[in-house]
């Protein structure tokens, strides 16, 4: 069982890692050494060939900086509307009834079906492929709903009542109650919702290519480069996005460890 | 430390009725054991005095200022739940503070009221620990020190007892009852257990399916209990009950006939109607008395400083305990006038003294 489950957890890790390793070996090699025959595993010669190359044939410092603050805008209003939308889900079942299928519901909708008449909606509004990325932020905020409600919902009723009822009694408001004592206790699903809308809206491609035709976030830009036969152009835009990833995954890491509840009770 | 009121309290859940008509003054300092099954309506009692719960009608006041239409926060109410509800992410020392704190209490004196009820609950040593780290004894003894550090007017404790192991529930029982005696703070308890009731409360309120069946002193209650619901519910063994019937002026309990208290013979009059006799398993002794019967032996229980026997008397299965070693139930049992309780068997009601 146990040597199952090891050489399960291997087979897992290989499958994501092994793309990710040649990805960043075509980045850092000679795009001719890149499709040698036969294939190497390790690049012979090093370059930052790649990378030169491709900021200057793309705005990429735009496009890093579209993609970041639209992800760190998602990850901000998401989480701003899903913490009151979740606890109230956890705490009252007519609640939850209703934002449970709302948000199922959501989640059932084709994004490419959505994007045109979104498209239609922001360009009335002047959102549409706006330089600051906010016609995508408001889109991504709406995809990511659900990622970060479920499992807040279910961090929140892991929380026992009672914790939030002693302290109504010990003196704290609602909010009060909410934010010293019930927050806290939930601090390892909110890190992982945070990092899960975060990547959300980081590799978002349907969306991003369709409603910043011009102004483009990263995913669309790696997409022409890839369409337009530049494969190690498009490698190193993919390492470059791989890096705030692996970053955000490394910051929210100790948030992500369980056993905050533990010692409540008897 | 305050007077509390209860007047015609009541919660209904939709059509179920949780607490019915509950009327209480409870005395400053007092501690009243509320007594009850499970699903008698104790717990929504304290839930409703401590704001969790609105209720659908009655008044709850504290000296005289009606509370029950206020925050909880404002209502100066400190409960202890039945699982602790300790703040697990804080430290003792915090878990403590919190009332303090949020009560805008300035830093140097939430310190030392801290400090104060560390030792008074021998917390002292644990203050920088966290509830996981605890036992459960300990988590009980921060429970009540986060309830009484910022002298509530009421205190409100949830079965405080039920999650410790027999040994620890003794001791800290005798804890809280000095705590309370030195604090003197005006208590609600609430227990299913009759001998934590009988032994905290300076008065008990026995409560069954919302509705308060009597309020007296512990003694009170266990000598004249107001009907068979409490004759049944308080005392260990239960207190036998034994079906009866009054006719022609006789007692009797199947083919045995009972010589009645005389007042209650009085009261009865003429009229035939069924009865029952309550017995408390100690009242039997060997011989005579006003009710004298011969038991048939089922099982006996050897205890050391008493004998329990469960024998037939008539149709009842009954509870005898003796005091001392007996090797055999006596031929003959007797049970003096004065230990007879007569209930009237149609609604359970007490009658005669």
């Amino acid at each position: 069982m146990r040597r199952t489950l090891v050489v399960v957890a291997l087979a897992l890790a290989g499958a994501d890692l092994v793309p990710l390793v040649l990805v960043v070996k075509q980045a850092v090699t000679p795009e001719r050494e890149s499709f040698a025959w036969p294939p190497t595993w390790l690049p012979g010669t090093l370059t930052a060939e790649n990378f030169r190359a491709v900021t200057a044939a793309v705005e990429l410092g735009r496009g890093f900086a579209l993609s970041a603050t639209v992800a760190a805008l998602t990850v901000a209003a998401t989480l701003a509307l899903v913490l009151p939308a979740a606890w109230l889900a956890a705490r009252r079942p007519r609640a939850d009834r209703r934002l449970d299928t709302v948000l199922t519901a959501a989640r059932l909708l084709p994004a490419i079906a959505l994007a045109v008449p979104l498209a239609t909606i922001f360009v009335a509004l002047g959102l549409y492929n706006h330089p600051a990325g906010i016609g995508l932020w408001l889109t991504h905020t709406l995809v990511a709903l659900p990622f970060a409600f479920f499992p807040l919902r279910a961090a929140f009723r892991a929380v026992p009542l009672e914790l939030e009822e002693a302290a109504l009694l010990d003196g704290a408001s609602p909010i009060g109650a909410f934010v010293r004592v019930t927050l806290p206790l939930v601090r390892p699903a909110l890190g992982a919702a945070a990092l899960l809308v975060f990547l959300v809206s980081w590799d978002e491609f349907a969306y991003a290519l369709l409603l910043q035709v011009t102004h483009r976030p990263l995913p669309p830009l790696l997409y022409y480069l890839a369409a337009f036969g530049h494969p190690g152009l498009a490698s190193a835009v993919a390492t470059i996005m791989l890096a705030p990833a692996v970053a955000v995954v490394i910051l929210l890491e100790p948030a992500l460890r369980g056993g905050v509840l533990a010692g409540s009770g008897r | 430390m305050a007077r509390a009121s209860f007047i015609r309290v009541e919660k209904r859940f939709g059509d179920v009725v949780a607490l019915a008509a509950f009327s209480l003054e409870v005395a400053d300092g007092e501690m009243i054991a509320i007594l009850g099954p499970s699903g008698c309506g104790k717990s929504t009692l304290l839930r409703l005095t401590a704001g969790l719960e609105p209720l659908s009608g009655g008044e709850i006041l504290v000296d005289g200022r009606r509370i029950d239409d206020v925050a909880p926060a404002a209502r100066d109410v400190a409960m202890v739940f039945q699982s602790y509800a300790l703040y697990p992410h804080l430290t003792v020392a915090r878990n403590i503070e919190f009332p303090l704190r949020m009560r805008g209490v300035a830093a140097a004196e939430r310190r030392a009221r801290v400090a104060e009820v560390a030792a008074l609950f021998e917390l002292t040593e644990l203050l920088e620990r966290r509830p996981a780290e605890l036992s459960g004894g300990q988590r009980q003894r921060v429970a009540l020190a986060r309830a009484v550090v910022r002298r509530p007017r009421l205190f409100l404790l949830d079965e405080p007892l039920s999650n410790l192991d027999a040994r620890l529930r003794a001791s800290v029982r005798r804890y809280i009852r000095d705590l309370q005696r030195r604090l003197r703070v005006t208590t609600l308890y609430v227990t299913h257990d009759q001998t934590e009731a009988m032994t905290l409360g300076d008065r008990v309120v026995v409560l069954d399916r919302g509705r308060i069946q009597q309020v007296g002193t512990p003694l009170e209650v266990y000598e004249r209990p107001a009907n068979t619901f409490v004759a049944g519910f308080v005392g260990s063994p239960a207190m036998n009950l034994l079906p009866a019937e009054w006719a022609e002026g006789s007692l009797r309990v199947g083919a045995l006939r009972v010589a009645p208290p005389p007042d209650v013979a009085a009261r009865l009059g003429a009229t035939r109607r069924p009865l029952v006799v309550g017995v408390r398993a100690e009242a039997f002794g060997a011989g005579d008395g006003a009710l004298v019967a011969v038991p048939v032996p089922e099982t006996r229980e050897l205890l050391g400083g008493e004998t329990v026997f469960r024998a037939r008397i008539e149709a009842a299965e009954v509870t005898v305990r003796l005091p001392g070693v007996v090797r055999e139930l006596p031929a003959r049992v007797g049970v003096p006038a004065s230990a007879l309780h007569l209930f009237d068997a149609a609604d359970g009601s007490r009658l005669g003294p």
